[in-house]
């Protein structure tokens, strides 16, 4: 099998032939030319389908879920979204007590008691919610 | 709203969430612990602790989480929810400048021609039957522009929701273009 030549006539841009462009393009894999080149770092490896922009390898929505936590024989289960605020939900016996806003400090649905605020207040301290 | 059966679909990495309103995907990359083929689920159901509002389950290596259905309605972007959480936002601005504004309750009711007690239930955040009108009025007495700017989402639609009205819908009337959302900013 004859090896596949570009004609005389093809040229770039510039006006350069082919014939003295193709040995300065990298061949790929296994081209000789490759053979000794060192193995590319692992954050190559990583972005190598985003070479202009590494970010978009990030999730489209980034979101956090807090596990069910018990304190006062409550359950606060606490959500971190992209368009509400950060908010924790309080249960008591299968019901929703208050849906509690962690950002302004305010009740988003139900009423918050002392008890359940002090709750709230000792599980931000704790770094829990 | 109350999840009815919830589901683990490992080839889609998906919850499957069952509501009155149609089924929901919760994608497990959104999760913490995250199931992975190494560390199935085993357990999965509504939380009766949580009113079945909320899905508990649990992972082969002992890791439990929960997802309440908010989270569920938030990813998947229910336009109530969103309509709800652009409310609210409207009532904690109007909230905040009213306690900045010089004049007490009563006078702002009277010169928007209304009662204190229907003041006090604009600025309520936890009130979602209020108009965006009566609350647009409001904000501008106090002295702040309203501003709304709308954006495209990233997919143009609600992502993955299927329910069996939403299906006839779109057979009688198919819909190239669904209404962008749109998002307050003070």
């Amino acid at each position: 099998m004859h090896p596949r030549r570009s004609p005389s006539w093809v040229r770039d841009a510039v006006g350069r032939p082919w014939a003295e462009i193709l040995p300065a393009v990298p061949q790929g894999r296994h081209s000789p030319s490759l053979a000794g080149a060192p193995a590319p770092s692992p954050a190559k490896r990583l972005h190598r389908h985003s070479p202009v922009d590494p970010t978009h390898e990030l999730p489209l929505v980034v979101t956090l879920v807090v596990p069910k936590i018990r304190r006062g024989n409550y359950i606060f289960l606490a959500w971190v979204g992209d368009h509400g605020p950060r908010h924790v939900h309080v249960y008591k016996d299968g019901t929703l007590i208050v849906k509690w806003d962690l950002e302004n400090g305010c009740a988003m649905e139900g009423s918050a008691s002392r008890k359940v605020r002090s709750c709230i207040d000792e599980l931000e301290r704790e770094g829990r919610l | 709203m109350k999840i009815e059966t919830v589901t683990a679909n490992g080839r889609k990495r998906a919850f499957e969430v069952e509501t009155a309103k149609g089924t929901f995907p919760f994608p497990y990359a959104n999760v913490d612990p995250t199931p992975s083929g190494k560390d199935p689920v085993i357990s999965l159901g509504p939380d009766h602790e949580l009113g079945n509002e909320a899905f508990t389950y649990q992972l082969r290596s002992g890791k439990e989480g929960s997802v309440h259905i908010d989270s569920v309605l938030e990813i998947n972007r229910d336009p109530a929810l969103m309509a709800d959480l652009l409310l609210y936002k409207l009532s904690l601005a109007a909230k905040q400048q009213l306690a900045r504004h010089a004049e007490p309750v009563r006078v702002v009711a009277t010169n928007l021609e209304t009662s204190p007690a229907q003041i006090y239930r604009l600025v309520d955040p936890t009130n979602y039957t209020k108009s965006f009108s009566q609350l647009v009025r409001l904000l501008n007495y106090l002295g702040c522009d309203v501003d709304v700017s709308i954006s495209r989402t990233e997919h143009g639609h609600r992502r993955g929701v299927t329910s069996p009205t939403a299906a006839s819908a779109s057979r009688k009337a198919p819909v190239r273009h669904v209404a962008p959302t749109a998002s307050g900013v003070l």
